[in-house]
């Protein structure tokens, strides 16, 4: 309900809203699918069946998945870590957790391989023990994601648990429940839509990650490269429909988990509590 | 014996929120503790269930010790005032929930969780989620799952609170009669004196932390102890007067002795507690056939449903001391409540304005528990002078006194605390002694733990105390008299007023003090040189001019005196001028933390004044 | 007595229930996470900046190309946030105020670019402004280059960033309620009064959160830009592309340098918004 009069008139305001919006995001997406889609769907599967495209799909999936497994169980803790306990350097661990978003994620890929790289003493020891290379390979994927979207899961459980209703655990404790079943049966369930939200979040970012995966991942084709880096390669080889076509797949993920995710935090808006 | 608690305590922040509370509750009894909010009520529901660690005491449920018990081994049902059901599971869920942790098998879980439905009138419900549910259904769900596992004893903390009147009341008789089906010995909280009186076989009534009183409701209502309890449990009108051998006296007007009262030993005063429907209203007063309190004015008539309510504008009885219903400041009268059926008001008519003579069918005697000193000693020569000081106020006010003997422990001042005693010993209500051998703000602090008091009496150099008398008033509600050197029994008070609210308080205790002195009183107000407001003074008149009013019911004669300049300067030379003795501020209001600090006028005003006593007395306006 | 029972509340809060072991456990699991994947690498990014003393950093940054391409990013941001306070805002109050067909699938739009790839967007702008795209018979005569200047730079950004102030401003605006601006017309206040009056000084904080917001993630923007303007040495490239050339070369120094300086100022840009944010909520 919008008072009797906005400041020049209420179409005004609208039409200049709905031009930015128009003019930032609904133009450039058009131009993409309708270039990508020139040669029809069939065209477009080809583009992205191609074996270099594909690994990079799929290695952009999986590395995504494996991030947002070990992000949701570390946030999840953390979150409950925060709010349920006291202990020294507490207040350091929760400024700490908003770090990832201020800093640029190129920063954040030149600071990994900095860290991890394999003339680094930890990536030489690491490579030389345990025989895994970190950065310019997969796990080192994982790790700059890890790092990017450590705040999504835990910033979006954290207040839930804060105002939790602390009553039904007290309930539950004068019925006669241990510490375990009182998490698993009460604690847990208004947690789910929240961790669910965040592990989406988690994922949708990272497929689309590039800054620091171009620094820290090594772009090896077939082996390292994700679907970003291939896009950039297809970019600058001019590589017109391949583009738009890898453009389009992520584009349509990144679009479907947003969807998913709003659609979840409109529901757990909807529960009574 | 289901439930009993031993002396049990517990503290907050040094605060104790449960102080000393010690209750033996019957098998199959319906108790209610009854208070208002910050009273402790519900942290003792929380203690017997084990949520909270006690920090003293014992607490025993059917004769086993669970002092140190987890709550899941407590085997106690509590219901919550929020409800607390488990959002995510269903009523059914919800109520079977002790029995599958207790590893009930299914069937019998069933069957049980059946049961409990009917007896709450849930039947068929159990398959809806709590949010489906209206919040009298959900309180009986609660109820129903601490029910299921047949607990030893069950908690209810303002259960009945979040909902409408017309469902708490039959909600309420619902749940009196499933207590007394299952004959679970049962402890309910509220603060609603009615529900109490509905639903208890008996009452316990908590204040601060203490359970001041424990009986049926006919005992607390017909025969309370104490004026706490008086007043709280419905309109009570409550007065000062004396207990004689013949009867009871108050003022001129004289009443039979009430039956409940045995020993007759010597006359003392106490409260005289009659209810709104003890009073008898007649046009004259030869149409009473019981003892009257003079002619009144109707102030006010309301319409109550099954009777009517009336307050009453009764002329002032001198010697007499009113304490409930609460008489305004600058008021000159006392107020009675009554009421009457519709039959007795249509046979005699009363409107706003309107005369009637006043009638006592049967009054109560309360102990009256007089005024609380607490007399501060070091053994050194200025705690001399606080003790001769404090014990002459204290024989005149019949006060009960306490002598408290702080700093190092010696045999000294242990020797010097006996001497004292026997100085003092005649002439006082009562008299007690300790010794706690710290420094006096912790001596304090621990003292008025146990006990309330109304005023601490301490010696006071300006240079050395300041800080101590702060910390001092922080220590408790009390008011604090500073003693400077010996001197005599006041008998003329400059009471030094700041317009407001608080002023009010001031003007209050002090005249309330000053009347057992019998002395004299004089209420300054001091303006600021710069103000010249008519609007101001003529406020600061009307001010002054009720503070007299209202000394004058207790009393007390009173002038009025403006001056205006610096404010401790005003009072140091009135002081000069006329020969006060007693000079009486108020204390600002405390900070946030309760931290007081006497700077400003107060500290100006004690360091320039070192002959004579001055009280410093605290506004309950500090408190929330 | 209230604030007895609010205290007993919040101690309450504190209690848990499992064994102390667990406590331990979980508490250092979580230390040692963040330290690892978080504090380690922080740490030894300033370490190693540090590694030629201070001078060598100072030099580093005194390069012109790397002043160059600071005052760029810089450029770039102040006018992405200029363009987005602006327009935000007006976005912000439409989208809650206003009901008309298509606006929840609007607002599912305005989160897009969270989620979609730099390098996509980059190649929006592309198809749009480049040699072969869609404005370019529109542009080339006019003379304006897009794609491959700081225009393209701009827009790239300004897409990336489109959100945060919109977020920033949408729950304060759902918070506000229209009582308040309804209160104020029924006093006489017109629109504009109403505005500026009673709606602005309520969004203060959210714009300013939303500005800092916005400023901290536009000048770490690497992917889109890299797309759209190149990184031509001296024309187009920002401090981001800088770094990425610096490591190319080999320059490590200069690569830390001006790692760590533009971490450190987004770090204290969103450290101190944080910051101030508690500080205001209490």
């Amino acid at each position: 309900m919008i008072p009797n009069k906005l400041p020049w008139g209420r179409w005004a305001v609208r039409g200049a809203a709905l031009t930015y919006l128009i003019f930032l995001l609904i133009i450039p997406l058009l131009v993409i699918f309708r270039d990508g889609l020139r040669e029809g769907l069939a065209g477009l599967w080809h583009q992205i069946t191609l074996p270099i495209a594909w690994h990079a799909l799929l290695l952009t999936l999986w590395t995504a998945a494996v991030m947002t497994l070990i992000n949701t169980v570390m946030g999840a803790i953390t979150a409950y870590v925060l709010v349920r306990y006291d202990f020294p350097a507490k207040a350091l661990i929760n400024s700490v957790v908003d770090v990832p978003l201020a800093i640029p994620t190129l920063v954040t890929g030149v600071m990994l391989v900095i860290l991890f790289g394999p003339q680094q003493v930890l990536g030489a020891w690491l490579k030389e023990v345990f025989g895994i290379s970190i950065i310019f390979a997969p796990p080192g994927i994982v790790l700059a994601l890890l790092f990017i979207t450590f705040p999504f899961v835990v910033r979006v459980v954290q207040p839930v648990l804060q105002n939790m209703d602390r009553t039904q655990e007290d309930a539950a404790v004068t019925l006669g429940a241990g510490a375990w079943t009182i998490f698993r049966r009460i604690t847990l369930p208004p947690l789910i839509l929240p961790l669910t939200s965040g592990a989406l979040l988690s994922f949708a970012r990272a497929i689309g990650e590039f800054g620091s995966v171009v620094i820290v991942a090594g772009n090896i084709p077939f082996y390292s490269q994700t679907a970003a880096v291939y896009l950039l390669g297809e970019v600058e080889s001019e590589n017109r429909l391949g583009a738009s076509a890898v453009s389009i797949v992520m584009i349509a993920i990144a679009f479907g988990l947003m969807m998913l995710v709003d659609w979840l935090q409109r529901r757990d808006r909807r529960v009574y509590k | 014996m289901s439930i009993v608690l031993e002396k049990l305590t517990k503290r907050y922040d040094e605060h104790p929120v449960v102080n000393n509370v010690s209750l033996e509750i019957k098998d199959g009894e319906f108790f209610v503790l009854l208070g208002s909010s910050g009273s402790g009520k519900t942290t003792i529901l929380s203690l017997i269930a084990g949520l909270v660690p006690a920090d003293q005491g014992r607490i025993l449920l059917h004769g086993r010790d669970v002092t140190w018990l987890p709550p899941q081994q407590r085997n106690v049902g509590f219901v919550f005032q929020n409800y607390a059901l488990f959002q995510y599971m269903t009523v059914t869920d919800n109520v079977e929930f002790g029995l599958s942790i207790r590893k009930v098998p299914a069937i019998k879980r069933r069957q049980r969780r059946d049961e409990l439905l009917e007896l709450v009138g849930l039947a068929g419900l159990g398959n809806r989620m709590p949010w489906q549910l209206s919040g009298g259904q959900q309180q009986r769900v609660a109820l129903a799952r601490a029910l299921a596992y047949q607990p030893d004893v069950l908690l209810l903390d303002e259960p009945l609170g979040a909902l409408d009147a017309k469902i708490r009341i039959e909600l309420r008789r619902n749940l009196k009669s499933i207590q007394r089906k299952l004959g679970v010995a049962t402890i309910f909280v509220t603060h609603d004196q009615e529900e109490a009186f509905d639903l208890a076989d008996r009452i316990g009534v908590m204040s601060y932390g203490r359970l001041l009183e424990v009986g049926t409701p006919e005992e607390l209502y017909q025969q309370p102890q104490t004026e706490f309890v008086a007043s709280f449990l419905g309109t009570a009108n409550l007065m000062v007067g004396r207990l004689t051998s013949q009867g009871v006296n108050l003022g001129k007007w004289h009443f039979p002795k009430p039956k409940d009262i045995q020993e007759i030993g010597t006359e003392r005063r106490v409260q005289v507690l009659f209810r709104p429907e003890d009073v008898a209203l007649a046009p004259d007063a030869a149409d009473l056939d019981c003892p009257n309190l003079g002619q009144a004015d109707v102030e006010a008539v309301s319409f109550a449903g099954a009777y009517e309510r009336l307050r009453l504008r009764l002329p002032p009885i001198p010697g007499v001391r009113p304490i409930s219903p609460v008489v305004a400041f600058g008021s000159d009268f006392f107020l009675i409540d009554a009421t009457r059926s519709p039959e007795q008001a249509s046979r005699f008519p009363l409107h706003p304005g309107e005369k009637a003579w006043v009638g006592v069918h049967r009054i109560h005697a309360l102990a009256h528990p007089g005024l609380n000193f607490l007399i501060l000693t070091d053994g050194s020569p200025r705690s001399e002078a606080a003790i001769s000081l404090g014990g002459q106020i204290g024989r005149l006010a019949h006060a009960r006194v306490t002598l408290l003997g702080c700093g190092q422990t010696t045999e000294q001042l242990d020797a010097h605390l006996e001497e004292a005693r026997k100085q003092l010993g005649s002439g006082l209500a009562a008299i007690e002694t300790l010794l706690i051998s710290e420094p006096a703000v912790h001596a304090v602090a621990q003292a008025v733990e146990k006990r309330p008091y109304d005023m601490i009496i301490m010696g006071f150099g300006y240079q050395e105390d300041l800080q101590l008398a702060e910390q001092i008033l922080e220590a408790g509600e009390h008011n604090l008299l500073l003693v400077p050197q010996p001197q005599p029994t006041p008998s003329k008070a400059l009471i030094c007023v700041a317009i407001g609210e608080p002023g009010k308080d001031d003007v209050l205790f002090a005249g309330r003090l000053v009347s057992h002195l019998s002395a004299e009183a004089t209420l300054l107000s001091v303006l600021p040189s710069s103000v010249h407001d008519q609007n101001m003074n003529s406020r600061i008149e009307r001010f002054l001019e009720g503070g007299v009013r209202s000394l004058s019911l207790l009393g007390v004669p009173a002038k009025t005196v403006v001056r205006s300049g610096l404010t401790s300067e005003e009072i140091y030379t009135a002081v000069r001028e006329n020969g006060y003795d007693l000079v009486v501020l108020g204390a600002p209001l405390s900070k946030p933390g309760r931290r007081i600090s006497l700077g400003g006028v107060v500290s100006q005003t004690l360091e320039k004044i070192t002959t004579c006593s001055v009280l410093i007395v605290r506004s309950h306006y500090y408190r929330g | 007595m209230s604030t007895v029972n609010t205290d007993i509340d919040s101690k309450r809060r504190m209690i848990s229930r499992e064994t102390p072991w667990i406590r331990r456990i979980l508490i250092g699991l979580v230390l040692t996470y963040v330290s690892l994947l978080i504090l380690l690498p922080i740490l030894s990014l300033v370490v190693n900046a540090f590694q030629d003393g201070l001078d060598a950093i100072v030099s580093a940054l005194s390069q012109p190309d790397v002043i160059k391409a600071f005052r760029l990013t810089l450029l770039i941001s102040l006018v992405v946030v200029a363009v987005h306070a602006i327009f935000g805002t007006l976005t912000a109050w439409v989208l809650v105020r206003d009901r008309f067909p298509g606006r929840i699938f609007l607002n599912g739009l305005i989160d897009l670019p969270f989620a979609i790839s730099p390098v996509v967007v980059g190649y929006m702008l592309l198809l749009l402004f480049g040699r072969n795209g869609l404005f370019a018979p529109i542009l080339e005569p006019l003379g304006i280059k897009v794609a491959f200047a700081v225009p393209g730079m701009v827009l790239a950004t300004l897409f990336v960033t489109l959100p945060f102030m919109i977020r920033e401003l949408i729950p304060v605006l759902e918070n506000l309620g229209t009582h308040q601006e309804q209160a104020a017309s029924t006093m006489g206040a017109n629109g504009w009064q109403i505005f500026w009056r009673v709606t602005f000084p309520a969004l203060r904080w959210g714009i300013i959160y939303g500005i800092m917001l916005t400023l901290a993630r536009a000048l770490g923007e690497f992917g889109a830009i890299l797309v759209i303007g190149g990184g031509i040495q001296g024309r187009t490239e920002t401090a981001t592309l800088y770094i990425y050339r610096a490591l190319d070369e080999r320059q490590y120094i200069g690569a830390y340098s001006a790692s760590l300086l533009l971490g450190l100022f987004s770090f204290l840009l969103v450290i101190g918004t944080d910051l101030i944010r508690r500080r205001e909520r209490k």
